[in-house]
């Protein structure tokens, strides 16, 4: 009775040893399409989402390439305004092979532009394509093209999601149209500035608030601007604008 | 039961194939895992794995300046770099966006790196007119602020009880963190004639503080009193550029330090008795990795060492100028260099991965947020870059 008994349970043994893989794999042979299926799936799924990591690191190096090509372009050297003397010893030159040199800061500007446009064609206005744009605009203003500065900055500033790069652009937004003479725009630029500034961190309040007051003092509006001036200094007497302010208080206050 | 068993034996392929499968699952991550690794030794100079994110400017250079150089390196506290610039203010830029969160105006410019005190919750930034600072990271207020002689371009050594700051006046003192006051200082006579530029910050060990001058000495101090403990020459047979500008730093039980015209030492802590010596000529900055010291060197460039002093790799780097103290960050050392920008080596064998370069240098070296894979750095034009390195 005991040996039966014994034999019985290493009969039962090897069962319990093949039942996991045995259960597996009818489980699983009777869903054989469905597992198929998925096995092709993940394996296209894994496929896919390695390809797609590599392209992205692929195309984010060359990007940063890209970029730096037209930091290294508004960046380059200036030509000197006239040849060396023969037989001079070279100055110390830090002239990149790889990127050319301008005569004047007006076609290292535009060259620099031309870059950051050819960078825009390829890799978009998203991501690092914004810290194009931004430096582009920034290069436009100095060119003299303010209307065209104005457009990107308010582009920029109208699907800006983080607070503090809006304050910038918005600022671009402002000091565009004054350069355009549109001093309306520029102040109505400004006193939104200055309320978005109100309502983070403050740290830049009394740069807008303080731009706000020059533009309505070019408007002629003297007293407004001298409200604003007081207005800074209560609320920021610390502010790094203080020499500023008191100087043009002085003016305002002659006037 | 034939049909049984063949169902059970199909059962069993099944199953054993979706084994295998998992089993390939498996060998492939491992796979993956190589073939990242192999996929950065396929970044050959000069692209790859340090891709940039965002640039913002820190201080703004007119272009009538040729040749503008910032030095200054960044602090991280959360999720802010905190760094000065020679435009003579401190900033907090928020590291996601590159958007600046606060400035605050200081009197002089900043040179050096920022540090941060965990301890204290406080930013210390020393300023080129001697003035160290305490900042409020969260504000950007001071909590306080105190004059030194001499120029501040390192931020202090901390420690539990003091702080303990080098100037380029070839002094050393120790400051009370909770208000900035003077504990103690020690000084030695900067030697007639032509120095190299720069300075040692000091280093705390136990019970002394371990410091470097421009007359060739490494010294041993007490913590509490400044008091002399030894002092140890490593000028070697030269009697000029003898400066001790690398920062000395204990490991392994060993002090390592290093002069520009002697090399680098190995010497006992206690005593500063040397241990080993190796020619290193033109060392000027000493740094300590996960299992190696990296020595760098005007002549040499940037070298590898053992702690037993035996160069494991040397990369030249002739045309880079001056280098920066490099960091370890996964696979790679990241520093800079002031006349080629940002250098990216492969740690184990020193091979040069990546060199971005956007503006005309970098004299500032990287702060790096290794959990993060980032880092950021000032370049020479003021502009500061956001970088994510792979790997």
């Amino acid at each position: 009775m005991a040996v039966a008994k014994a034999l019985e349970k290493e009969l039962k043994r090897p069962d319990e040893f093949v039942s996991f893989w045995t259960h597996l794999g009818e489980m699983l042979s009777k869903r054989r399409r469905g597992v198929i299926a998925l096995l092709i799936t993940a394996a296209v799924g894994i496929g896919a989402g390695w390809g797609l990591t590599a392209y992205r690191h692929g195309a984010a190096a060359k990007a940063t390439v890209a970029f730096e090509r037209i930091e290294r372009i508004a960046n380059a050297d200036l030509l000197p305004e006239k040849e060396p003397e023969k037989g001079a010893a070279k100055a110390e030159s830090t002239e990149d092979s790889d990127v050319p040199r301008f005569k004047t800061e007006k076609e290292r500007l535009e060259a620099a532009n031309k870059e950051a446009d050819a960078f825009l064609a390829q890799f978009g206005s998203e991501g690092l394509g914004r810290k194009a744009l931004a430096d582009k605009a920034s290069r436009l203003l100095v060119l003299g093209n303010a209307a065209e500065a104005a457009s990107i900055y308010g582009s920029l500033a109208a699907n800006e999601t983080d607070p503090g790069l809006r304050i910038v652009e918005l600022e671009g937004v402002a000091v565009a149209r004054e350069a355009e003479g549109k001093l309306d725009d520029a102040l109505r630029a400004f006193t939104s500035l200055a309320d978005e500034c109100q309502r983070g961190s403050k740290f830049y309040l009394d740069h807008a608030l303080f731009s706000e007051a020059r533009v309505l003092d070019k408007q002629g509006k003297g007293k407004e601007a001298e409200k604003i001036l007081r207005e800074i200094l209560d609320k920021a007497p610390k502010t790094t604008l203080r020499s500023q302010i008191d100087d043009r208080l002085a003016l305002l206050t002659e006037k | 039961m034939t049909g049984r068993l063949a169902h059970v034996h199909s059962g069993l392929v099944v199953g054993r194939l979706a084994g295998a499968f998992l089993g390939i699952l498996l060998v492939s991550a491992c796979s993956t895992a190589t073939v990242r690794r192999e996929s950065v030794e396929r970044h050959d100079y000069p692209a790859g794995v340090a891709q940039m994110r965002w640039h913002t400017q820190i201080h703004a250079y007119p272009p009538s300046d040729p040749h503008p150089e910032e030095c200054a390196t960044g602090a991280l506290v959360g999720s802010r770099l905190v760094l000065g610039s020679r435009g003579g203010s401190v900033v907090a830029v928020d590291i996601g966006s590159g958007a600046i969160v606060w400035s605050t105006a200081m009197t002089g410019g900043v040179d050096g790196e920022a540090r941060y005190d965990h301890w204290r919750g406080q930013v210390y930034v020393g300023s080129d007119d001697g003035i160290l600072y305490a900042v409020d990271p969260a504000t950007g207020k001071f909590r306080w602020s105190n004059k030194f002689k001499g120029p501040i371009d390192h931020a202090p050594e901390i420690g539990e009880q003091s702080l303990f700051l080098a100037t380029a006046a070839d002094r050393v003192f120790a400051v009370d963190p909770a208000d900035g006051k003077m504990r103690w200082q020690y000084e030695r006579e900067t030697p007639e004639g032509f120095t190299i530029h720069g300075y040692a910050v000091p280093h705390q060990e136990g019970h002394a503080v371990f410091a470097g001058f421009s007359d060739g000495y490494v010294v041993a101090l007490q913590v509490d009193s400044g008091n002399l403990l030894w002092s140890r020459s490593l000028a070697a047979a030269s009697d000029q550029f003898v400066d001790v500008d690398a920062s000395p730093t204990v490991w392994r039980g060993k002090l390592f330090a290093a002069s520009f015209s002697g090399g680098l030492y190995g010497l006992r802590p206690s005593d500063g008795e040397v241990l080993w010596h190796a020619s290193l000529d033109g060392t000027s900055g000493l740094t300590r990795g996960e299992s190696n010291l990296y020595a760098v060197s005007a002549r040499a460039g940037l070298v590898a060492v053992s702690t037993d002093g035996n160069v494991l790799w040397r990369q030249g780097l002739p045309d880079a100028g001056d280098l920066t103290a490099p960091v370890e960050v996964g696979p790679y050392l990241v520093f800079s260099g002031s006349r080629e920008g940002l250098f990216v080596l492969e740690r184990e064998t020193g091979k040069l991965l990546q060199i971005f370069d956007p503006a005309r240098g970098m004299c500032a070296g990287p702060t790096v947020d290794k959990e993060g894979k980032s880092l950021y750095v000032l370049a020479n034009n003021g502009s500061l870059y956001a970088l994510d390195l792979v790997w």
